[in-house]
Formats: structure tokens, C-alpha cells, sequence
């Protein structure tokens, strides 16, 4: 990022390549729209290009990288919340439009009692849209980012108790929401959390 | 665990505590710990409690299970062709001038490229910088090389002549210098040197029978 603040455009150029899927990816949970993603991703690196020169390498780059993506989604679903939110379109193979898109779940289908695994994405699709955005950007960062709270905190100008605040709720809320699914997939042997406990 | 306003029910020294999720200060700890973000005491009491209360043990379970659904949610890779025209939105707005795209990435664009981003192939993956393309540029520069070459042989034929001519002038100099001494001798080579056309312009007039 040192070189793209100096105007180095082939810096950049491997900046764009390393962080575009990324970005992307939060975007598209963040806003829940395949286009609008698209949109702020292109909007996200155009607004880092203009302000690199503000850039402080003692900031993590992802870290101001991400800041920029969120500020840009959250302006975009308070000046357009009908246009944002629109359940992905999701079909039995998990394909989406203008992307190649994978389930990071291998669980084969079907999941559990009756229960297509096209159900399963768009029930915690739908408990994920339940969330307010900080605490959705809070479960994206730290699932898909596997960011640590003290990382979230710097992109969502929060203190260290106030993300762990922020990322419990959004757990149990998301557990909640999720009780229904919960019941009908097969659940995590109980064995396995005994391994963990006994690390 | 630090202690706040939100959370200080919890107590770390106090191994006999009650603890349930209603209270959002273990609510937090618990969360944390499945986060991988609690250490020393504050793990072995979250640890300690999933592991020998059941209550506790099932709500754990279910915060976690319902974590492992997130990946469920299919993860988008991004198009290579998206990633060029990002960049090539980018580098377009700063000027550094077009971005050409090799095999690899081509036909891949969608149809609302930018105009001005070429579709040829080139050897490296992508480049910035401009090209000639117009072909009035091609003309001129043939013209001027064109040119250049025949002036360079005139100029060398001229230099030719200039020369003849010189060598002419320098035997008509050393007659006319000597002029004096070829006279007093009286010799028949003196008429023959003086019977060039360049110094009397009538040959005949002096010429030797």
C-alpha cells in the first residue's frame, strides 16, 4: 500500500486482485444483492485510489480497506433500503448469477429431516438479513474474515467490550432465528464438543 | 474478564457462582470463548461451565451450530473479468491510459466494458500505457526516413562535383603563380601550360601548332 500511496499503479493493480473476491463477498452478505455488490466493490476501489494518499502504514490495510467497504454499504442500504436485502436467488446447485458461487458447507443434501439444502441457505440468509448492519458486518468479518474482535473494532469504530457485545447479540440472535433449522438438520455430536472442552 | 457495569456477576475467583445465560456478562464470556477470543481464567470458566451444566452446555451448542450454518451461505469468486474491470475503472479515472487484456481474461468481459479498454492480446496479462494506432502516423514516419535518405545522396553528389572542380582550380593556381618564371624560361611547356581555357577563355588563340 506503501507503493500505491506513491502512485505505483502496478501495486495497486495486485491490491485490486488480492482483496476484489473479499470485498466482494462481505458486500454481497452485507447488502444481500448480487449487483449492488458489484457496484460498491468497483465504488470501494475507486475510493481507494482516491484518498491512498491519506493512507497510514500504521494501519492494516485490510483493516482501512474494509472500513471504506462497510461505510459504503451502510450509506447505501440507509439511502436505499427497498433495493438492498432482496433474497439472493439460490438454486439447488448454489449457483448464482454473473458469479461462480460455492457453498462452504459440505454437507451433502439433503441436510437433515426433510429439510433441501436450498432451505438452509435461505433461512440463515434470512437470519443474517434479521440482524442490524453492525452486527451483520461483526458475524461477516468474523466468520469470513475470521477477523478478530480487535480488528472488527477498528472497521466499525468500535472499543474492545463494545464488539463483544456487539458480536454476543448477534450470535444468540442469529441462533434464534435459526432455532427451526437447528431442529430439523442433524446436529453436531456432542463428542465433538467434548473434544473441544477437553483441549 | 474485565470488569464492566455489563458483566461484573462474573466472577472468575469464585468457582461456585452460578452462571446463565440471561446474564449478558457470561452471555459474552461464553461467546467469546467459542471465538477463540478468552484466555486463562476467564477460559476455564467458560470452559467449566458448558462442560458441567447442560443448560449451559445446549445453549453453547446451539450458538455454535447455528455459527456453522453461516456456510451454508454460498461464497461468490469473483470473475477475473470483474476484477479487470475494476481495475480498469480505476486506473481509467487516473489516467494511466488503457488496460489490454491477454487471452486468458478475453471474451471473459461483460458488455458494459468501458469503450475504450481493447480487446487484444498481448503477451503479458495486462499492461498500461498507449498506442499508435493512427494510421496517418505510419505515412509520415515513412516520408521523413524517405526523404532523409535522398538528401544524404544528393549532398554526396554534390561533394563530388565540388571536388572535380576544385582539382581544376588548384592547376589553374600553380600556372598563375609560376607565371613569371615559366615566361623567363622561354619554354614550350610555358605555352602549354597557359593554353587552358580557364585563364585566357580562347584556347585557339594560344594555341600550340
Amino acid at each position: 500500500m506503501i507503493r500505491v500511496r506513491e502512485g505505483d499503479d502496478e501495486a495497486f493493480k495486485e491490491l485490486i486482485i488480492r482483496f476484489h473476491g473479499r470485498i466482494h463477498n462481505f458486500l454481497k452478505h452485507m447488502v444481500g444483492n448480487e449487483q449492488t455488490a458489484e457496484d460498491l466493490t468497483q465504488e470501494t476501489f475507486l475510493r481507494v485510489h482516491r484518498a491512498r494518499g491519506r493512507y497510514r502504514a500504521r494501519c492494516r490495510f485490510a483493516s482501512w480497506l474494509f472500513t471504506i467497504a462497510n461505510n459504503l454499504a451502510l450509506n447505501r442500504i440507509r439511502d436505499n433500503p427497498s433495493a438492498n436485502l432482496q433474497p439472493l436467488p439460490v438454486t439447488e446447485s448454489g449457483s448464482l448469477p454473473m458469479s461462480h458461487s460455492t457453498p462452504r458447507a459440505s454437507v451433502q443434501e439433503p441436510v437433515g429431516k426433510g429439510m433441501e439444502r436450498a432451505e438452509v441457505v435461505a433461512a440463515v440468509r434470512a437470519a443474517l438479513d434479521a440482524l442490524n448492519e453492525n452486527q451483520r458486518a461483526a458475524i461477516v468479518l468474523s466468520k469470513f474474515e475470521e477477523m478478530s474482535y480487535e480488528e472488527i473494532g477498528k472497521i466499525l469504530d468500535l472499543g474492545p467490550q463494545a464488539v463483544k457485545s456487539l458480536v454476543n447479540r448477534a450470535r444468540v440472535r442469529l441462533k434464534s432465528h435459526l432455532l427451526g433449522v437447528l431442529d430439523q438438520i442433524q446436529s453436531r455430536p456432542i463428542e465433538d464438543m467434548d473434544e473441544d472442552l477437553n483441549e | 474478564m474485565n470488569k464492566s457495569p455489563e458483566n461484573d456477576t462474573v466472577n472468575p475467583s469464585d468457582p461456585d457462582q452460578d452462571f446463565s445465560f440471561s446474564d449478558p456478562g457470561f452471555s459474552e464470556l461464553v461467546t467469546s470463548y467459542l471465538d477463540g477470543e478468552v484466555s486463562g481464567a476467564d477460559a476455564e470458566i467458560a470452559r467449566r461451565s458448558i462442560k458441567e451444566s447442560p443448560e449451559i452446555r445446549l445453549v453453547a451448542q446451539d450458538i455454535q451450530r447455528a455459527w456453522d450454518l453461516l456456510d451454508f451461505l454460498p461464497v461468490t469468486v469473483s470473475p477475473e473479468a470483474k476484477t479487470f474491470e475494476t481495475l480498469a475503472l480505476v486506473l481509467q479515472e487516473s489516467g494511466s491510459g488503457p488496460v489490454v487484456l491477454d487471452d486468458s481474461v478475453n471474451g471473459e468481459l461483460s458488455t458494459n466494458l468501458p469503450p475504450q479498454i481493447p480487446e487484444r492480446s498481448i503477451s503479458s496479462k495486462f499492461r498500461v500505457g498507449s498506442r499508435v494506432t493512427n494510421p496517418l502516423w505510419k505515412v509520415a514516419l515513412i516520408a521523413v526516413v524517405f526523404g532523409g535518405i535522398l538528401g544524404f545522396l544528393a549532398l554526396g553528389v554534390l561533394r563530388f562535383f565540388e571536388a572535380s572542380q576544385t582539382e581544376k582550380i588548384k592547376q589553374v593556381i600553380g600556372v598563375v603563380e609560376n607565371i613569371q618564371f615559366l615566361r623567363d624560361a622561354n619554354d614550350i611547356d610555358f605555352l602549354k601550360a597557359i593554353a587552358v581555357p580557364e585563364l585566357f577563355g580562347q584556347p585557339d588563340s594560344v594555341a600550340v601548332p
